[in-house]
């Protein structure tokens, strides 16, 4: 088209005038009364600013706790027997030949022994008085031959000694706390304690050194503070064991950075943390432990967003993508209860490390704080890859599971 | 120098006078353009309460920071006011929420041929045509044919890419020139 038209609207229009507005005067007025304007504007500005983003992180906050609360599912509560075969400080059946350290072993765990009826492991492995973690090993045990079902341990005397005490958590359908505990002192006390099930708890007690670790298992369960572990079994012979583990659903936060591709699809990345928390029972009716795990991850997630809806500062969105995180610290807090008294408590660090991979897809709310900065609230489903790490959590019980997100988007581009 | 009154005053005499806080003054440099500066405000906004809002703002803001203006000529208050105002404007837009960018295609076809013969078609006609354009059609428009802004300036000035601004323009005038010709068809304007 030719511009002439244009030219005429613009002369039209450039000058055109209207009539003013009712009141207008009046309300400037008013304006220019209050003192210092301008500075008070500017501050009525960010006054109004904080108020609409703690009006809008309150909402959130509200949602989440609500969303939460609804959501707050028991994903994994298994209930087991003692008639199954349960292991404690255990290992997964096809783990037997496995012995080396192993950084982070798929499924496995490394340096425990164990063997289960079902079984019949050629080797079984000796466990250290002190366990290993998922990826750091200095471990040695040694292949002993299994003698029959019901296998038994043989003591060994570890050629080094660790220092740290950490806990292993083997994978498997079931899930295993292995808990041994080390004598503070010198290498010449080893206590090796296998733990196995046939249709009942039974633990067998080598000592062999000529002391203490058998005499400080005393009946009276007083002494039981060096190793509430077995403490807890040994009450617990022929009783029946549940372990209970309730996996809360996850959240996370995260930043956003969206870069937009036209008006309603965007590609975007950022930063997430992710919180994880799992409630552990496990045990008898009177004793038993209790332990509250929280895992940590950082990740990066990788999606694209698709605008479906937009009513003034809210937009509707549906988005997929992936997320790789790592999780950065993990910790576990336990409480032994013998024969109904809490015997000790204990606070753990989880030293693997496992990336963890995922695949996601939500829909989420967004609220326009500014022109490129919004708070989301995104419930989901994410598929998640196992992470070859022995911690149980809620991923491995259920690799399909919801989540909330929620967090800060900016955006750029379009 | 004895001014006769207010009326007659110039634009430059007016600004002195305001600039040394004489309110009649004031008074009058708002009567002598609030009609202009609405006008400009209601091309972008048609919401009566936010015209009013943003004029408001605008003033405010000239008031406070009429001491600093360095008076260069004729017409130099007229445009300063008027940058105010279409910043203000611009902003409100911008806060507003999205700026939605219409994707409307319908009737969209690039009709090419002629354009529109506006010169009978009264300016109360094209201004309430304007105004009837959507939301991104109309900024993008009065942006460009009427403020005189290039893409580029518009994609900054909007947040948005240069070749949406260009499509909106397009769009528009499409838009504007269909109603331009109905307008004529039912209204039989003399050729």
């Amino acid at each position: 088209m030719k511009d002439k038209w244009l030219k005429d609207i613009h002369d039209r229009m450039a000058d055109y005038e209207i009539n003013e507005p009712d009141g207008l005067w009046e309300d400037i007025q008013a304006g220019l009364s209050r003192p210092t304007d301008t500075h008070r504007d500017r501050k009525t500005a960010v006054w109004l600013w904080i108020k609409r983003t703690c009006a809008a992180a309150a909402a959130a906050a509200a949602i989440i706790a609500t969303v939460t609360f609804v959501l707050h599912t028991d994903t994994g509560t298994d209930t087991v027997n003692a008639d199954n075969t349960t292991l404690i400080a255990g290992v997964t059946e096809n783990h037997a030949d496995d012995i080396t350290p192993v950084v982070a072993p798929p499924r496995q765990q490394p340096a425990e022994t164990v063997s289960t009826d079902n079984v019949t492991p050629k080797h079984s492995e000796v466990i250290e008085p002190q366990t290993v973690t998922g990826t750091t090993t200095t471990t040695e045990t040694t292949e002993v031959p299994v003698t029959d079902n019901q296998t038994n341990t043989q003591t060994q005397s570890p050629a080094t000694e660790r220092k740290k005490q950490k806990h292993t958590y083997p994978a498997g359908g079931n899930t295993y706390y292995a808990v041994t505990d080390r004598s503070k002192k010198g290498g010449s006390r080893n206590v090796s304690v296998g733990m196995f099930s046939a249709g009942g708890m039974s633990a067998s007690l080598y000592g062999k050194s000529s002391a203490t670790p058998v005499a400080s298992i005393g009946a009276d369960g007083k002494t039981w503070n060096d190793n509430p572990m077995l403490g807890i079994l040994l009450f617990n012979q022929g009783a029946e064991i549940e372990t209970q583990i309730k996996h809360k659903l996850p959240v996370r936060f995260g930043l956003t950075f969206a870069y937009g591709l036209n008006s309603r699809l965007s590609i975007e990345s950022g930063l997430t943390y992710t919180i994880l928390m799992s409630d552990i029972k496990e045990g008898s009716k009177n004793n038993y432990y209790t332990g509250n795990q929280t895992l940590h991850y950082i990740g990066i997630p990788l999606n694209v967003r698709y605008k479906v809806f937009s009513w003034k500062k809210l937009d509707l969105y549906a988005s997929a993508g992936v997320l790789t995180e790592k999780r950065v610290a993990g910790k576990i807090d336990k409480n032994y209860v013998l024969q109904n008294n809490t015997e000790k408590t204990e606070k753990e660090t989880i030293a693997s490390h496992p990336f963890q991979f995922s695949a996601n897809i939500g829909a989420g709310i967004q609220y326009s704080l500014t022109h490129r900065v919004g708070l989301y609230v995104e419930p989901g489903m994410s598929y998640y890859f196992d992470d070859n790490s022995p911690v149980e959590t809620i991923y491995k019980e259920k690799p399909l599971n919801f989540n909330l997100n929620l967090g800060l988007r900016l955006t750029f581009g379009k | 120098m004895a001014s006769i009154g207010i009326a007659t005053d110039s634009e430059e005499q007016l600004l002195r006078r305001m600039q040394s806080g004489d309110a009649t003054a004031s008074r009058a440099v708002y009567s002598r353009y609030v009609r202009y500066l609405s006008a400009i405000v209601s091309r972008y906004i048609t919401n009566d309460e936010d015209i009013k809002d943003v004029l408001q703002e605008s003033f405010l803001k000239i008031f406070s920071a009429i001491k600093t203006f360095a008076y260069r000529g004729d017409g130099s208050l007229k445009g300063w006011m008027s940058r105010i105002v279409l910043n203000e404007t611009l902003r409100h837009i911008r806060n507003s929420g999205r700026l939605q960018l219409t994707e409307l295609t319908p009737d969209d076809i690039d009709t090419a041929d002629e354009e529109p013969a506006t010169d009978d078609i009264p300016s109360d006609v094209i201004y309430s045509m304007i105004r009837d354009l959507p939301d991104g059609y109309r900024v993008v428009f009065n942006l460009y044919v009427i403020e005189g802004k290039s893409h580029k300036e518009i994609a900054a000035l909007l947040n948005i890419k240069e070749n949406s601004s260009a499509s909106q323009l397009h769009r528009a005038k499409t838009m504007l020139a269909a109603k331009i010709n109905h307008y004529r068809k039912y209204n039989n304007a003399s050729l």
